[in-house]
């Protein structure tokens, strides 16, 4: 039998009316629909034991307790009265362009200054040491985090971190342009007093921050506030810049020394570390620690320390505005890879040590800026410290558990205040407000991807005042302070009160002192 | 019926809810070039304005999720694909992206914007994925998604009352991601049916009608009124 | 014409023999199980009951296939004379490591399917969706559907919406979806 080419189209044509008795069509489509749900190219979510681990948060000095959910000892979730970055800083660890490597020489020369962005860590007593290793100096940016007790303190001829603020009794807390309802000192003995009420909050402040929108009473002309301010008492009054002038208050108001107002705070069972004076542009290698990134860098103080030719050296986690800076970048362990530790928070009215345990099970980087800084002293034939940080971390603990300071009862009638700078006003006032550092991946979600925090990027004007610059939507304004200068794109915002210009910054700033500054601002 | 009461006078626009809401439900960081419009935040944090002239200008927050529509659920009625449900015991309007095709009506219908939709796949930098809950399943590229009281949670409270053999679950245990990380505990989560809102407490464009479950209170009239009219995009 | 139908018929009968015989034993890859594993073995024997093993933990969550640690307990040491219990020793209980066993009903990651609810308060016994798994004295070799990678005794959707519509129980989407 000779087979022809129609034989064939009939085989095939049996072929497929006998598929279609078969269930192979439809079996195949439902299979391709199924594999098109299978979404392989998503990560499937992690399998494996659930655990809970229980730690200190130490993104910033308020140190709230945490308990992470883990999975497969991963933490998948923290758990407690976080913050903003605080809920999500277990992902810090995660972000996408981590400083991984390890530059081949770092050319330390002249005399040498370590910067310590976090300080009052076992850390910071390692760095301080180091410096002294190096014959150089231990350096901070400027206190702020208890401006107002620092200022009483020297008013009081007590030594600085021997005051506290009992918190827990308060009725009105009286704030000169501190964010007292946002990331303030610990956010816990804050929010829940002032949200059933028994904490009132006075906010005196010339702009509408996110704590004058929410205050009890919000204040805008300092001239005679205490006056207009409506008191209950025990009431008590904090600065954001700690002047003394504001901080003296207290001694009249009869806060000092009394339950809900300024009290006595014993000191940690160690020294406490000082900043160094370092003499103008005598720094020619600057190592920044920026492994805790809570407080701005004022760049302007920096630029002051810097001789000519001065070689910056970094150690950070990740790439931020700070990293740019820099000539040379280390890396170091992000934040709950390490055992930290995290010393009396500031306005605590007791003292106190908390250890971070690590949460997440391996670090990505195991460097600290100290473990650079020895190899670095060892390879120039120099003593490093003897101590490991998890080592002085355990001695500290041991410290505290046997520590049974007494704490004298406050007394001051008065206090000599020194004259107060009057702050030269200027056709402008430059607000520099605060967002959350860029830690975090998921941070896109308050900036990029809802715009609830201003990309930095923006100064943001009343119309009325863009008008009077002659500036418009998107133009670009030169912004210039005594501090520095900076380039932003304007968007006019009738939300800012006119006359005031609004920035946002997050790690690293050009102009600021304090909150508020007298600028001058034109096209360009 | 869970709903949500939400004290305005209590939110200091912090943005805790926010992240806590991507952490707890795995919505990936922005994909390069997300905006706004298209960034993901089943929890979002507007910024309200009463449009005064200073000195009388204030701003305010305005925390808004899924309101978890009633009878009248505008997305439900418009979906082709049946993909969006009203669960009948909780209240909570459940979106099934393996169902959803795409087609964004429900985010055209939703009067509160409160639908985001998936432009890309979700990409997590290396090591992330470790960290993803495995409570809620992740979402690809081409569906739409949204708050949905956090059901992952539900899920684990009815689990945990199961393992005791109880069928209601602990109040306690069913707390979703934003209710829990508020600093100031500006949001309640509860069973609106057992214990009713507040009497001062009004809804978002109330005149739709939608028996929206998610509540509001404010002292200040300029907010009462905002919430009447509707807020623009910050 | 009679011809025609014969090749048509030829061709048929092909189709429907590769559908019905060859397509589900070319859809589904067989793998074998990492060791065999006697459950009637254990049940008998050793006297366990599914619960001995197969466990609800503190928060609900179902233990699945134990970890090795489970069989440790018993297995530190060869208790019988099988090639596959030395090799569980040896390879698996001495090193820690999990057996990794092939999954017969693993749903996908949207799915939820709580243990908990199902045994506790819907008091099924295990034989009524895992049949007679329980009192096997072999391991089968894991069948996965090569397209959609999925165990070919995947309880699908179907079957609990059934066994929900019969004994009247709720079953909207937020009931059964993650």
């Amino acid at each position: 039998m000779i087979i022809e080419r129609r034989d064939i189209i009939r085989i095939a044509a049996g072929g497929v009316c006998g598929t279609m008795l078969t269930p192979v069509p439809w079996r195949l489509l439902d299979d391709s629909a199924k594999w098109s749900q299978n979404w392989s190219w998503i990560p499937p979510v992690p399998r494996g034991e659930r655990t809970t681990k229980e730690s200190y948060c130490t993104l910033c000095p308020a140190g709230c307790a945490i308990r992470a959910a883990c999975v497969a000892n991963h933490p998948v979730r923290l758990d407690g009265a976080l913050c903003a970055s605080g809920v999500a800083g277990h992902t810090v660890a995660y972000h996408p362009r981590r400083i991984l490597a390890v530059p081949k020489t770092v050319p330390v020369h002249g005399r040498i200054g370590i910067l310590d962005m976090g300080p009052r860590r076992a850390m910071s007593t390692l760095l301080a040491q180091a410096a002294d290793a190096f014959g150089g100096a231990y350096l901070r940016m400027p206190d702020r985090d208890e401006a107002t007790l620092v200022a009483l303190a020297d008013l009081m001829g007590r030594p600085r971190g021997s005051l506290g603020l009992d918190l827990e009794h308060t009725r009105t807390l009286v704030s000169f342009g501190a964010p007292v309802l946002e990331r303030w000192a610990s956010p816990s003995r804050v929010l829940p007093r002032w949200r059933t009420g028994e904490l009132r909050v006075v906010q005196i402040e010339a702009v509408e921050s996110r704590t004058a929108l929410a205050a009890n009473q919000w204040i805008t002309d300092e001239a005679d506030a205490l006056k207009r301010a409506k008191l209950e008492e025990p009431a008590v009054i904090v600065d954001a810049e700690g002047r003394p002038s504001i901080a003296a208050m207290n001694v009249d108001l009869g806060a000092i020394g009394r339950e809900g107002g300024i009290v006595a705070r014993a000191p940690l069972p160690w020294r406490r570390v000082e900043s160094a004076a370092a003499a103008p542009h005598s720094i020619d290698t600057l190592f920044i620690d920026a492994s805790r990134a809570h407080q701005l860098v004022e760049w302007p103080v920096v630029r002051q320390w810097l001789a000519s030719d001065a070689t910056i050296v970094v150690f950070a986690p990740h790439e931020s505005g700070l990293t740019k800076k820099a000539h040379y970048v280390l890396p170091v362990a992000a934040p709950f890879e390490l055992v930290e530790d995290v010393e009396t928070p500031p306005y605590s009215a007791v003292a106190s040590y908390q250890v971070s345990q690590p949460l997440h099970p391996a670090p990505v980087v195991k460097f600290t800026a100290i473990d650079h800084l020895n190899a670095m002293l060892q390879a120039s034939g120099r003593v490093p410290p003897s101590v490991s940080a998890p080592e002085m971390i355990k001695q500290r603990q041991e410290l505290m558990a046997s520590y049974r300071p007494k704490v004298a009862r406050l007394s001051v009638t008065t206090v000599n205040v020194p004259p107060s700078e009057v702050e030269a006003g200027g056709e402008l006032l430059l607000v520099v407000a605060r967002a959350p550092d860029r830690g975090s991946p998921l941070i896109t979600k308050l900036y990029e991807e809802s715009g609830l925090f201003a990309p930095e990027h923006l100064v943001r004007m009343h119309p009325e005042t863009a008008a009077r610059l002659g500036v418009g939507s998107k133009a670009t304004l030169l912004i210039e302070t005594q501090h520095g200068l900076t380039r932003r794109s304007v968007l006019p915002d009738p939300a800012i009160r006119p006359g005031f210009l609004e920035i946002t910054e997050t790690d690293v700033t050009e102009l600021c002192a304090g909150r508020v500054t007298a600028a001058k601002a034109r096209k360009g | 019926m869970y709903g949500m009461v939400i004290d305005l006078d209590r939110c200091t626009g912090c943005g805790a809810c926010m992240m806590a809401c991507a952490v707890e439900n795995n919505v990936p960081p922005a994909h390069e070039g997300a905006t706004p419009r298209t960034g993901i935040t089943w929890m979002r944090v507007y910024r309200a304005n009463n449009g005064a002239p200073f000195p009388e200008n204030r701003t305010a927050f305005f925390p808004i999720m899924c309101q978890q529509c009633g009878d009248h659920t505008p997305c439900v009625s418009v979906c082709p694909q049946n993909a969006i449900e009203t669960d009948a015991e909780t209240g909570i309007v459940d979106q099934m992206p393996q169902r959803c095709l795409g087609c964004r009506y429900c985010m055209a219908a939703c009067p509160y914007h409160a639908r985001y939709f998936n432009w890309w796949d979700p990409e997590w930098p290396a090591g992330m994925e470790k960290s993803l809950n495995p409570e809620v399943s992740p979402r690809m590229r081409g569906v739409v998604e949204k708050c949905n009281f956090c059901s992952g949670r539900y899920h684990a409270a009815k689990l945990k009352a199961a393992a005791a053999g109880k069928r209601e679950i602990n109040p306690a245990d069913y707390v979703p991601a934003c209710v829990e990380a508020c600093p100031t505990q500006a949001i309640s989560f509860r069973d609106i049916d057992k214990e009713p809102p507040e009497p001062d407490s009004f809804q978002l464009l109330a005149k739709l009608e939608t028996k929206s479950k998610v509540y509001f209170r404010s002292q200040r009239q300029w907010i009462r009124d905002l919430a009447e009219k509707g807020i623009g995009h910050a | 014409m009679f011809r025609g139908a014969l090749f048509f018929a030829v061709g048929m009968t092909f189709a429907l023999a590769a559908g019905w015989y060859g397509w589900p034993r070319a859809i589904y890859r067989q793998t074998a199980q990492p060791l065999q594993f006697s459950h009637q073995v254990h049940a008998e024997k050793a006297g366990m009951k599914c619960e001995d093993c197969h466990t609800l933990l503190a928060d609900g969550s179902f233990s699945g296939i134990p970890v090795v640690d489970k069989c440790a307990g018993c297995h530190a040491a060869p208790a019988g004379t099988t090639a596959d219990e030395k090799l569980l020793v040896e390879k698996y209980v001495t090193s820690g490591r999990n057996v990794p066993w092939g999954v017969y009903s693993r749903q996908p990651d949207n799915a939820w399917f709580p243990h908990a609810v199902h045994v506790n308060l819907a008091k099924l016994r295990c034989e009524q969706c895992h049949d007679q798994h329980g009192k096997s004295d072999k391991l089968q070799q894991v069948s996965l559907n090569r397209i959609t990678g999925y165990s070919k005794s995947t309880i699908k959707m179907s079957r609990c919406e059934a066994c929900h519509a019969e004994r009247g129980v709720k079953a909207g989407c937020l009931d059964c979806h993650k």
